[in-house]
């Protein structure tokens, strides 16, 4: 239980080393480089170069990853990369990779373009195709004056009725809902007369494409360009595709480029001149010996020195605990790192995380599930550090929801194995719920006991009496009066944990004792928020109560189905199967967030202080690999 | 059950049932349904933060699960769900009514507004990954309201004697 101690490191080295120094201690990666000297090197100029280039790299990846031979499940892990592969990277030939794949990109669209154009001018053709003649026919008749165009159907019936028996010719070529699509013919005696009155009954005029060739030999052409055109469309999605096994040599190339950039960054932050580079950061005191054998080996001429933080100056927080609270850091990092003055509750708060995860997923069956489904998805996929860590969590509160899964006596829903069942949540509630504030009431001390520590450690034992311990004397006191035979012993307990806190919580206010006991009585109306505190707790009986009911609804839905046959066996047990794996779902997911809830606002509350900057080594932090030999 | 003996009290008893679920559910539906929509836009601006928003678009459907679970132990306590249902007096279906009210009024409300701080919690969540965290603690804060509720309304059903 640490937050690890950290040592500022100053390396001194020739300048024309400097780029092999930060590739060695990328691989190490265990040094947070900061601003050497007053002025910061040269900007990287070329960040933005190389970030643009990373942004189409990662376009490449996205858009071909479609054509990839052999889908990755992701079950498996990440590929396995060496560093030594990552360092002989081509980037021209990736990038010549990129421009390819970018140049047909730009051809597809415009061939999508084009289609788009093509398929609309058919769309507007196709009421035309029944009329038989050219545009050009249609404009040399002498006699007569064509129109086409569109009209509402009601229209056009009162139209042919008025022109009946003159010498006007109505045909009709294609409806489309309320509209008729005609041509029509009027002689040039009554060209005139006939566009008026076709005027007014709401004519559209329109007509098929402009020139030689009848509608439907237009259309047949355009047709036959489309189809042309979704060969070569073909033919560059073919050509897509066969640049899809240039992917692993593209990822390679984008971490290669990521890698490169994180380094540069680094690089901008040494100091240097003509010929030396002075490069400064923070090492975690257990890895100065190895990082200066290592840099020993290949500079000779560098020199390393190491020294504890000076006063003012904040190293960055790293959470370092043993195997077993390890996986737990995630959980605290997930609210704030603590002040590197302040304690890391990792250790103190992992056994109460996982009770408290337990208790409200509450089903040793779900329990049973998550202890085996995890160790093997686990060494199934290799999972990254962080979600290994979680996967870990998870798997610490699977164990623990066995426990308690046992003691509810809830088991996939069944109540199967009474002789362990100690709680009925059910039907006698009110022992669970004390269990509940009981166990809130501990973790709420445990918060006050590590606040007590830190005032120790810094020297101020007093404080400790003032702000913790008046406190549990206090809320101890009050949970006393409530038995009889220790209600007096309560009561002088609680009176004496309220003067405490009304004489002494005003005394860093103030001088002037009037104005102290004002923030006293303050300070005094907060048991009203451990009432609210301990209340909280009841969420692990709510949640609890929550998975154990609908898991029994589902065995009852079940015991229905099965009870009709064959059929009703069968969708039974997929319902079964189903419903719990849902209902295991919905309540890891919530015990996970109450669980961590209850340690940031209850258990934080007591004592943590936040505010530590995170330690970000120089390493490579692959997103489409994974990096095997890195130190 | 037969349809032609059902009394008045059972009646009640199953206006009780319906509306636990119906209040409750119809407030997580508009809260997840709020949530999700941001989600979506936040998910198009920033989309590997989509797995995060996800967990915090689940989280005002738990109101729902809540009232469902009331419904349910009144079912299972006056014998519904088994088919052989009790005899239900109308004063005892009133209780149910009145034992119900907290997780469907609370469960609406705080559903609603757990979705509002959910959508909030992702737009920060959008700008800043790392503080998914915040995002979700925050939006858990709602729901101790929704607990306390169930806890009342299941001793309240749990409190009323056939």
């Amino acid at each position: 239980m640490a937050i690890v101690e950290m040592r500022r490191v100053s390396v001194l080295l020739m300048r024309r080393d400097q780029e092999a120094f930060l590739r060695l201690a990328q691989r190490l990666g265990c040094v947070h480089f900061l601003p050497a000297g007053q002025e910061a090197g040269p900007a990287a100029a070329s960040g933005a170069a190389e970030q643009e280039k990373l942004g189409r790299l990662q376009w490449a990846l996205t858009r071909l990853s479609k054509y990839e031979g052999k889908k990755r499940s992701p079950l498996s892990p990440l590929p396995a990369v060496s560093a030594d592969a990552l360092d002989g990277f081509h980037l021209e030939e990736a990038m010549a990779t990129v421009e390819q794949a970018e140049r047909l990109e730009r051809l597809s669209g415009d061939l999508r373009g084009r289609q788009t154009r093509l398929r609309l001018m058919i769309d507007q053709l196709t009421p035309w195709l029944p009329l038989d003649l050219t545009a050009n026919q249609l404009a040399s008749a002498r006699s007569a004056k064509a129109f086409t165009g569109s009209i509402k159907l009601a229209a056009l019936s009162e139209l042919e009725a008025r022109w009946q028996g003159r010498p006007v010719s109505v045909q009709r070529l294609t409806q489309e809902r309320d509209l008729e699509y005609i041509l029509a013919f009027a002689h040039r005696s009554v060209e005139e007369e006939f566009a008026a009155d076709l005027r007014a009954a709401g004519f559209q005029p329109a007509s098929p494409a402009e020139g030689e060739g009848t509608p439907r030999q237009k259309r047949e052409a355009l047709q036959k360009e489309l189809d042309e055109l979704a060969d070569e469309q073909a033919a560059i999605d073919g050509q897509m595709a066969r640049l899809g096994g240039e992917l692993p040599g593209l990822r390679l190339c984008y971490e290669a480029l990521s890698a490169d950039r994180t380094r540069s960054e680094a690089a901008s932050l040494a100091a240097v001149t003509a010929s030396a580079s002075l490069l400064e950061g923070w090492i975690p005191l257990s890895l100065t010996e190895k990082f200066e054998k290592r840099v020993k080996e290949k500079f000779p001429m560098a020199q390393l020195e190491f020294r504890a933080p000076a006063e003012g100056e904040e190293p960055p927080v790293l959470l370092g605990n043993k195997p077993v609270f390890a996986p737990y850091e995630s959980v605290v990092t997930g609210f704030a790192l603590p002040d590197p003055a302040g304690i890391d509750p990792t250790a103190v708060m992992m056994p109460f995380f996982a009770c408290f995860f337990g208790m409200m997923v509450s089903d040793a069956g779900y329990g049973i599930m998550m202890a085996v489904i995890i160790p093997i998805l686990i060494r199934l996929m290799q999972p990254a550090e962080n979600l290994k860590k979680l996967m870990l969590v998870l798997l610490g509160g699977g164990i623990a929801t066995v426990f308690w899964g046992a003691l509810y006596n809830t088991w996939f829903g069944f109540a199967a194995l009474p002789q362990l069942g100690v709680f009925d949540a059910v039907n006698n509630s009110m022992p669970v719920m004390a269990v509940c504030i009981g166990l809130g009431a501990l973790h709420l001390f445990a918060g006050l006991l590590m606040g007590a520590y830190m005032n120790f450690r810094d020297g101020k034992p007093l404080d400790a009496l003032y702000d913790q311990f008046s406190w549990m004397m206090l809320v101890i006191g009050l949970g006393l009066l409530a038995l009889p035979q220790t209600a007096a012993a309560g009561k002088w307990l609680a009176i004496a944990g309220a003067g405490i806190i009304l004489l002494t919580a005003g005394r860093a206010k103030s001088r002037n004792p009037f104005k102290r006991l004002i923030s006293g009585l303050g300070a005094l109306y907060g048991v009203t928020s451990w009432i609210s505190d301990l209340l909280s707790y009841m969420r692990l009986f709510g949640m609890g109560l929550a998975t154990g009911v609908i898991g029994m609804v589902i065995n009852q839905l079940v015991g229905m189905l099965t009870g009709s046959g064959i059929i009703g066996l069968v969708i039974g047990a997929v319902v079964f199967v189903g419903a719990h794996l849902f209902n295991a779902a919905i309540n890891i997911l919530g015990a996970y967030v109450h669980a961590c809830r209850l340690q940031y606002i209850e258990f934080f509350g007591k004592f943590y202080q936040e505010g530590g900057k995170p330690f970000r080594p120089l390493r490579f932090s692959p997103r489409h690999v994974r990096v095997t030999d890195a130190s | 059950m037969d349809i032609n003996t059902l009394s008045l009290g059972q009646f009640l008893t199953f206006v009780a049932a319906a509306l636990s679920v119906i209040l409750a559910g119809w407030g997580s539906a508009k809260g997840v349904g709020l949530a999700g929509q941001t989600s979506a836009g936040v998910s198009t601006e920033n989309p590997e933060v989509n797995s995060k928003l996800m967990v915090l678009q689940i989280l005002p459907g738990t109101q729902g699960i809540y009232g469902f679970l009331i419904a349910v132990i009144i079912l299972v306590n006056t014998g519904a769900l088994g088919g052989n249902m009790a005899a239900v007096g109308v004063s005892q279906g009133l209780m149910y009514i009145g034992a119900v009210l907290p997780v469907a009024l609370v469960g609406l409300l705080s559903a609603i507004h757990q979705g509002k701080v959910a959508a909030a919690g992702m737009l920060m969540v959008g700008q800043h990954p790392d503080m998914s965290g915040k995002a979700i603690t925050m939006t858990v804060m709602v729901e101790t309201y929704a607990v306390l509720a169930l806890l009342a309304s299941f001793l309240m059903v749990n409190a009323i004697k056939l």
